[in-house]
């Protein structure tokens, strides 16, 4: 009973025709409003994280494992192992949902509580803090996880579990490892994080009132960007539902989400898995390195065409629901240098690290003057926004060593930017800005095969 | 309020060091490449310096600073409340 994939499963885009007729007639009687997407959003969830029609498929719950070790400890070990194989079998996405769901609006609500009273930073850094934690947890996994059966029942026992899948190998990387989100996470947590911590820093400074739940959920758990974003932000979510949209406004935004629908069948179900194919399967398999540069663009195209078709869906399909989901790409190819390749790739994460990380940081190091050059400080923050993006991305090495890659090019890039322009080296002309966009595209192209995992396996 | 507006050029001009700041009221500051964030957190900081404004880097929106003229509206705007 795997849950259903978003704009992959034939059975996801079957079902999302239910929700999608009434939004439809909503809109065009300018009667759609937060509550149906509230509604649709619930409906959604369950169908995609419980996925009743796969029910039939699942297999038998795993027997008991042999548990070695001092017998004083045997039942407590037992009781905690079991309860964590048996976890997996009702639902467990959708009950870790659920959890995480209830905790992070609790959250909220405490926070906005306290912050009425007073803008102290503790009470705020405690609960950006405490929203991360849930991540945290799911993207340590497999870190501990290894650890865990060891320090449970013996080497032996962890053997059994990773033979059992429970427990991710530790030469694969990321967020392909089988069972990984299975078994303490669900699909999409790493983006309404974010969302949910957009409403935290809002709420400190000032910017918005206390959400109210329906709209706080609605938000956070919007259904057609749960599992992989775009990573919208609450004043512009709030801002969809200032002032009903006429009809002909609606049929505007459905006119434009068929158009992102279509768009997001050609990049990935067409381009995207011909790519995946014809080039990056047999690249795989392609010793020396030729087969590896072959694999590093095959990689890049894949990467896009998969990841700007999905978004190309969430888009589209928000449309018929009243919402902007923003955009998530903008020709990333034709980058000139790497802070315009960070203006068009993935643009909803960049930004939000942009303004909550990058733009934060270096406000309070040149307020408190932290270090004497303005540069210097934009160079720890490119480091510091860097690395959380690729520790977002995950614990493994490819990520980490990604957004290393990603910071040191865009110092590299601003440093290279003003030497120039001081020294006047190079006029700006055709030529320079079509080799400045060749030199940024196979830069890119390594960091993105970085990010493949496949240099380290 | 004539002197907000010559403060707030002042401090634009040191940021984005360009004169052109001064000449062209209507100049696109973000598209030109004068401005980018880490010049708009330099501004801030700025503002917050001399004139006691918070602003924070999560209401950030190039288009409210998106020319010297409607900088200079924003930041009055912000000073009168």
């Amino acid at each position: 009973m795997a849950p259903l994939t978003p704009y992959v499963d034939f059975l996801y885009f079957a079902l999302l025709l239910y929700p999608t007729i009434p939004a439809v007639i909503l809109g065009l009687s300018r009667r759609l409003g937060i509550w149906y997407v509230l509604l649709a959003t619930a409906g959604m969830i369950w169908l995609q994280y419980d996925n009743p029609f796969g029910r039939t498929v699942s297999g038998p719950i795993p027997g008991a494992y042999p548990l070695p070790g001092a017998k004083v400890y045997e039942p407590i070990r037992h009781t905690l192992w079991q309860s964590l194989v048996a976890f997996q079998h009702v639902a467990p996405q959708l009950v870790y949902l659920l959890v995480y769901t209830a905790f992070e609006l609790l959250l909220m609500l405490g926070f906005a509580a306290l912050r009425k009273r007073s803008k102290k930073p503790l009470p705020y850094y405690i609960a950006v803090i405490a929203a991360f934690v849930p991540l945290g947890i799911v993207k340590f996994y497999p870190l501990y996880m290894h650890l865990l059966p060891h320090f449970l029942n013996g080497p032996s026992a962890a053997k059994v579990a990773q033979a059992e899948g429970l427990v991710p190998s530790s030469t694969t990387p990321g967020l392909l490892v089988p069972g990984l989100v299975d078994t303490v996470g669900f699909v999409g947590i790493s983006y309404i994080t974010f969302r949910a911590v957009d409403v935290l820093i809002n709420l400190q400074d000032g910017l918005i009132e206390r959400p109210g739940i329906g709209l706080w959920l609605s938000f956070v758990l919007f259904f057609p960007t749960i599992s992989a974003g775009p990573i919208d932000r609450i004043r512009r979510f709030t801002s969809d539902w200032k002032q009903r949209r006429t009809r002909a406004q609606y049929i505007a935004d459905m006119d434009a989400g068929i158009y992102r629908i279509a768009q997001g069948f050609l990049y990935k179900f067409v381009i995207a898995f011909w790519i995946w194919q014809l080039w990056l399967q047999p690249a795989s398999r392609t010793p020396g390195l030729h087969g590896m540069l072959s694999y590093m663009y095959g990689y890049t195209f894949y990467l896009f065409f998969d990841f700007a078709g999905y978004s190309a869906f969430a888009i589209g399909v928000s449309n018929f629901f009243g919402v902007h989901t923003p955009e998530n790409f903008h020709a990333p190819f034709l980058a000139r240098n790497f802070k315009d390749f960070w203006n068009r790739w993935f643009i909803t994460l960049s930004w939000w690290l942009r303004d909550h990380v990058y733009m934060r940081f270096v406000l309070n190091a040149t307020k408190r003057k932290w270090f004497k050059n303005k540069y210097v400080t934009s160079y720890i923050g490119y480091l510091l926004t860097m690395g959380l993006m690729g520790l977002w991305h995950g614990p493994q090495a490819n990520y980490l060593v990604y957004g290393f890659y990603q910071g040191i090019m865009l110092i590299a890039s601003d440093f290279l930017a003003r030497w120039n322009q001081r020294r006047n080296l190079l006029p700006d002309n055709t030529l320079t800005r079509a080799g400045s966009i060749f030199l940024t595209f196979n830069l890119v192209a390594f960091g993105m095969l970085i990010f493949s995992g496949h240099l380290f396996t | 309020m004539a002197d907000v507006a010559t403060e707030v050029l002042d401090i634009l001009e040191g940021v984005a060091q360009s004169r052109e700041v001064r000449r062209n009221m209507d100049l696109p500051l973000y598209q030109s490449g004068l401005l980018d964030s880490l010049a708009t957190v330099t501004l801030m900081a700025a503002f917050a310096e001399r004139f006691g404004l918070e602003i924070s880097p999560a209401e950030f929106d190039q288009e409210r600073w998106a020319t010297p003229t409607k900088l200079i509206a924003d930041i009055r705007e912000r000073l009168a409340v």
